[in-house]
């Protein structure tokens, strides 16, 4: 049996712009790369594999080498490097420095390259460049040894969201039509494994979460080679977590009424959460919603905390029937939230709760633009 | 509002006297500086106060309390008073309801007390615009346009009183202004949207040039690479030479060691030839050329003794042969040379004494003989001389003068000749006879030395002085060869004992060096010469073998033989096949690998500093993540403000258009309240007025052009019945939605003719049933004239106080 590690998308020296505390976040996805190594060894993994987008590099400078390639000598054995969209094989990239670890091998092109594990397994592998690679399955053949293991960062286009652009895109048919019995991919941050009545692909997923809404699969794939099959086995290595909490404020009359709420809906997470918070609901009109003072009163307990606040202290509709400058504004307003336009709406939104601030003499504060 | 009363206790000009005013129209009439001015200013100061620049004005003139009662209803019925006491500013306003309760703090706003305000819901400057004309003041203040339309449009819309879009505009601007900012390049403060975008210039400038420093690590990091690799290359190649040097250097050994045998081998040959010439080890080192010397001066001084024995032997014969000298002979030989110098100058001066006399006896002979010559040509001339005297004495006779003449001048001259040489044969006579007389005295000389020469001569028995020197120069040479002999002899006996000498001195010499008793010199040299020879031989040898063991030195130079031995047998032994090669070969190989040694130590080093220096840039270059998170938390928040801003500008452009809706619409309004009574007003000739809701500023269309024209271009009473007709609308509108305010009048007809006059004053009557109008005017016929149509009259210089009413 060959046991085979794989992991992908570290995206060691990321930004994390959204919530505070990116430092301790990148520190986080480092230490989760040393316990995907650490359970390479624990597991005795006969091969490690890396499917893309380990670092990212614009940023990655020699502190990342170093703690890549350490890492990667720490673990010995044969280890296949797949490079990602993030992290595309260059003259300037990692990969191609001269101390790179001598039991590491990059596959530099954006062509497959055959590598034979043992008499049963040959690993396929296909590295990104600068250059969009194309679809990587599209005239792909995999014909040697009797699994065919493929190792390539790229979009499970089936499943890719509307608002984003594929990289290295291929489907189920095209993996059947090329071969391959499995294929380790990273690009998704969220993993995920596509079976039929086998495993075909699989996203081992971040080592830790990176933005808000993936999914809460963040580790490493295990797989056992044997009898022509391959079993995976996903493995959560993932510590810190990003929550999103919608706290409901309505009725209440005080800032003290929205930190008691805000406290009994923050208890439960620690240091490891980053949280992002919705205020909803109608509020008392000129109750205090800070939401820097929000901010700095869960710093100490949270690993970081974003504020949207979104609660309402006026009655449009209401408004909007006044026959005066203001009813009208509010109606005008109202009617421009309803665009389709994302921005339109969110423009005048703000412009709704600085307009009825304005004309309660209540303080107009950039925060209004978080809503 | 209709104002019942007003009690005025100090105030201007008026002090101590109460008015009270008829709810529809009340004409307050008086002369110039009667007080109706004054009067409608303390109406106005009583509903809203005084500003401070008004307080100096309206000061009492005489001594009084500075204050007022003023008494109002609503339209709602209710009635209150206002009691003011100017002294104290705002602190000084009471007011009471009809009940005679203080509602002071009910109605003010917790700073000010404006029963105006409160009652009317008009600012200050609404009501002066709208509600009090005064004279030359009909027309109304742009600058208060917003104010005033804001309250036209509440009023024409009934309400509601929160609505404040002007307030609201404002804090809108206060909050951009706060949060936004000035986007100007020096702004310093207030601009926080600049301020956003240049934190995230800068954070993207320190992010790209860390970038730039990351990109320029790997740069360095392939350089080094380049370093490494060609440092290894470099190495390879100086291994390669290294080895190439060992074979050359084996063959080298090898070829040295041979030299070296051969060296050996012949130093042992001499040295055993060397053995043979042992005999002469010990002869002296330049012992020979001593003895050769010694040799040849004493073979020099035995020649020369020889030579002088011979010159000896003949001398000796030559003396034989000459014999001895006599006595004469011995004296000429003894004559000195003075004497004999002597001798010779008489026999000379013997000679020169008979050359003189023979001389001067030639002289003298030869004298006489000259003095002799020419004695007949002397005669002659004398003769000639004579004859001619006697001729020319002849002519005279015979009167032949110039035949006469010339034979005298012939005779003359004949004698002068005649004269002339004969004197000078006398002196050539006198002249013979002195050199005879010397010639006589040379001989006498002559004579007298030849004596003493021949006394001479005669004593040593000679007949001339050439015989007495040959004689003497005879003599001389046997007594000089007999000297010469001595010498000779003297000479033969030194040159004798010097050869013995020398002789025994070579002897002696000889025999320090051989050992040859009783053998002549020459033969002990002969054998000297010979030891002489093989020593030389010998150090011949001793100079080849010395020879040998520089080439010896040479070949081994620092080294030793059997260190080069075993280092031969080591590169043998490690399977160095040696290379021949010639010098050359082998100075480039050398030239090469020292060369190559060179690159690489200077490659280390390079490599070294290399490292050092991306060690020290790596060290220094910055987290490039956290500056991007930087940047990028900066773009948001610019993001955030532009959004914010873009929200604002929403919001207030919303606002504005809004309000310039609400605007419009009172001012339709406006229009049509005007329309109706401008028609009137003009006669007919202005039929329709136009009033921008933003500026209040008024239009009227013209008869000549049916088109609308600027008010600013009509004449000036015209433009004061526009305004006063607008002011009527507004006063008008104000009563449709809020509490209708009193309209003041303070003789804004003053310079109206009176068909102007007459034309406005039943719009005045009928728009007074609407609201109360208190009309102040100096003009007696105006004041019959409202009087006529039901108003009320107040004759300012009749009213005297009244009590005060509470």
């Amino acid at each position: 049996m060959l046991r085979i590690v794989h992991c992908a998308d570290a995206h060691l020296e990321t930004t994390f712009p959204d919530a505070r505390g990116g430092a301790r976040r990148r520190a986080a996805l480092a230490e989760a790369f040393a316990r995907i190594v650490d359970l390479a060894l624990e597991r005795r993994a006969d091969v490690l594999m890396l499917g893309g987008d380990i670092y990212e590099a614009q940023r990655a400078g020699p502190q990342t080498a170093r703690f890549l390639f350490e890492q990667l000598a720490r673990f010995g054995g044969p280890t296949f490097v797949s490079p990602g969209n993030h992290d595309p094989y260059s003259a300037a990239s990692i990969y191609a420095r001269s101390d790179l670890p001598p039991n590491v091998r990059v596959f530099a092109e954006a062509r497959w390259q055959p590598v034979p594990l043992s008499s049963e397994v040959t690993l396929y592998g296909f590295g990104h460049t600068p250059a969009e690679p194309g679809r990587p399955f599209a005239d792909a053949r995999f014909d040697r040894g009797e699994i065919r293991i493929a190792l390539v960062h790229g979009s499970d286009e089936d499943r890719c969201p509307h608002n984003k652009n594929t990289t290295a895109p291929f489907n189920t048919r095209e993996i059947a039509a090329s071969g391959a019995t499995f294929v380790a991919t990273g690009h998704y941050h969220g993993g995920y494994t596509q079976r039929t009545d086998r495993p075909i692909f699989a996203y081992p997923g971040s080592p830790e979460p990176i933005k808000f809404g993936e999914s809460d699969v963040h580790g490493a794939l295990v797989l056992d080679c044997e009898n022509g099959r391959v079993e995976v086995e996903a493995v959560q290595i993932a510590r810190t977590r990003l929550v999103e909490r919608t706290i409901d404020l309505d009725g209440i009359t005080s800032e003290h009424a929205a930190f008691v709420r805000l406290d009994d809906a923050l208890a439960p997470l620690g240091a490891n959460d980053y949280v992002r918070v919705r205020l909803t609901g109608a509020i008392e009109r000129g109750t205090r919603i800070d939401a820097a003072s929000i901010v700095d009163r869960y710093t100490a307990s949270l690993g970081g905390l974003e504020v949207f606040d979104e609660s309402v202290g006026f009655d449009y509709e209401a408004i909007a029937l006044e026959p005066t400058v203001r009813g009208h504004a509010v109606r005008d307003l109202l009617d421009m939230m309803r665009s389709d336009d994302a921005a339109v709406a969110s423009r005048a939104h703000t412009a709704l709760r600085a307009t009825l601030a304005a004309f309660e003499n209540l303080p107009i504060a950039p925060e209004f633009a978080s809503g | 509002m209709k104002l019942l009363d007003l009690t005025v206790e100090g105030f201007g000009t008026l002090i101590d006297r109460a008015f009270s005013f008829d709810p529809v129209l009340t004409v307050i009439v008086g002369p110039n500086e009667a007080g109706k001015s004054t009067l409608a200013r303390a109406i106005v100061a009583s509903l809203y106060g005084l500003r401070p620049m008004e307080k100096a004005i309206a000061e009492p003139w005489r001594a009084g309390r500075f204050g007022t009662r003023l008494r109002y209803s609503l339209s709602d019925g209710a009635v209150f008073e206002v009691h003011r006491d100017f002294e104290r500013d705002a602190k000084g306003i009471s007011v009471y309801d009809s009940a005679g309760k203080d509602i002071s703090a009910a109605i003010g706003n917790g700073r000010v007390l404006s029963p105006g305000q409160a009652h009317l819901d008009l600012p200050i400057d609404v009501f002066i615009n709208a509600a009090y004309a005064g004279q030359e003041r009909v027309t109304i203040d742009g600058s208060h346009s917003r104010e005033i339309a804001a309250v036209l449009s509440h009023a024409l819309a009934g309400g509601p009183r929160e609505d404040a879009a002007a307030g609201a505009l404002k804090r809108i601007d206060e909050a951009t202004k706060l949060h936004v900012g000035s986007e100007r390049a020096n702004a310093t403060k207030n601009a926080a949207l600049r301020f956003a975008r240049e934190a995230a210039q800068s954070a993207h400038i320190k992010a790209e040039r860390a970038r730039a420093e990351n990109a320029d690590l790997h740069t360095r990091r392939a350089e080094l690479d380049r370093c490494v690799a060609e440092h290894g290359r470099l190495q390879r190649a100086h291994a390669e030479t290294e080895r190439r040097a060992q074979a050359m250097h084996a063959a080298s050994l090898a070829a040295r060691l041979e030299a070296l045998r051969r060296i050996r081998d012949e130093f042992a040959a001499l040295d055993e030839e060397r053995a043979r010439y042992d005999d002469v080890a010990h002869f002296p080192h330049g012992a020979m050329p001593p003895i050769e010397a010694g040799m040849r001066e004493w073979q020099r001084l035995d020649d020369r003794a020889a030579e002088c024995e011979a010159e000896q032997r003949r001398l000796e014969a030559c003396n034989a042969e000459l014999g001895p000298l006599d006595e004469r002979q011995q004296r000429i030989a003894a004559l000195s040379d003075a004497a004999l110098d002597a001798m010779r100058a008489a026999a000379a001066e013997a000679d020169e004494a008979r050359a003189a006399a023979a001389s001067a006896a030639n002289a003298a002979l030869n004298a006489r003989r000259t003095g002799e010559k020419g004695s007949a040509f002397s005669g002659a001339l004398a003769a000639i001389a004579a004859v001619g005297c006697i001729v020319s004495v002849g002519f005279a006779i015979g009167h032949l003068w110039l035949f006469a003449a010339i034979a005298l001048c012939v005779g003359l001259l004949a004698g002068c000749l005649a004269t002339a040489r004969f004197y000078a044969r006398s002196q050539r006579i006198k002249q013979a006879e002195a050199l005879q007389g010397a010639a006589d005295s040379a001989t006498s000389r002559e004579r007298n030395a030849a004596s003493a020469l021949g006394a001479i001569i005669t004593e040593h028995h000679l007949s001339s002085v050439d015989d007495v020197v040959r004689d003497r120069a005879a003599a001389r040479a046997v007594l000089a060869n007999r000297a010469t002999l001595e010498v000779s002899t003297q000479r033969a006996s030194l040159a004798r004992d010097l050869a013995s000498a020398s002789l025994h001195a070579l002897e002696a010499a000889l025999e320090t060096i051989v050992d040859a008793p009783n053998i002549s010199p020459l033969r002990t040299i002969e054998r000297a010469r010979a030891l002489a020879a093989r020593r030389s031989e010998r150090d011949g040898i001793d100079a080849r073998l010395k020879m040998i063991s520089m080439q010896r030195d040479a070949q081994l130079g620092r080294d030793d033989e059997i260190a080069l031995e075993r280092e031969h047998a080591a590169l043998r032994e490690a399977g160095v096949t040696g290379v021949e090669g010639d010098g050359a070969s082998l100075r480039l190989l050398e030239a090469e690998r020292s060369d190559l040694s060179r690159r690489v130590h200077e490659l280390t080093t390079e490599i070294a500093v290399r490292r050092v220096s991306l060690s020290q840039a790596e060290l220094s270059i910055g987290d490039v993540a956290a500056l991007d998170e930087q940047r990028l938390r900066c773009e948001a928040e610019v993001a955030r403000l532009e959004h914010f801003r873009d929200a604002l500008k929403l919001a207030r452009d919303t606002i504005e258009l809004r309000t310039a809706e609400a605007h419009s619409k009172f001012a339709r309004r406006l229009e049509d309240y005007a329309a109706t009574t401008v028609t009137e007003i003009s006669g007919g000739r202005y039929r329709e007025i136009k009033v921008d809701p933003a500026s209040l500023e008024l239009r009227v269309r013209v008869p000549e052009t049916h088109g609308f024209v600027e008010i600013d271009r009509l004449s000036a009473g015209t433009r004061e019945q526009m305004h006063l007709l607008v002011r009527f609308a507004m006063v008008r509108m104000f009563a449709e939605g809020l509490e209708s305010p009193p309209l003041l009048l303070d003789d804004p007809f003053a310079f109206w003719d009176d068909v102007r006059l007459e034309r406005c004053l039943p719009v005045l009557f009928r728009g007074a049933r609407d609201h109360q109008t208190l009309l102040f005017t100096a003009s007696d016929r105006l004041a019959r004239a409202a009087v006529e149509r039901g108003a009320a009259r107040i004759d300012l210089e009749t009213v005297t106080a009244s009590p005060s009413i509470s």
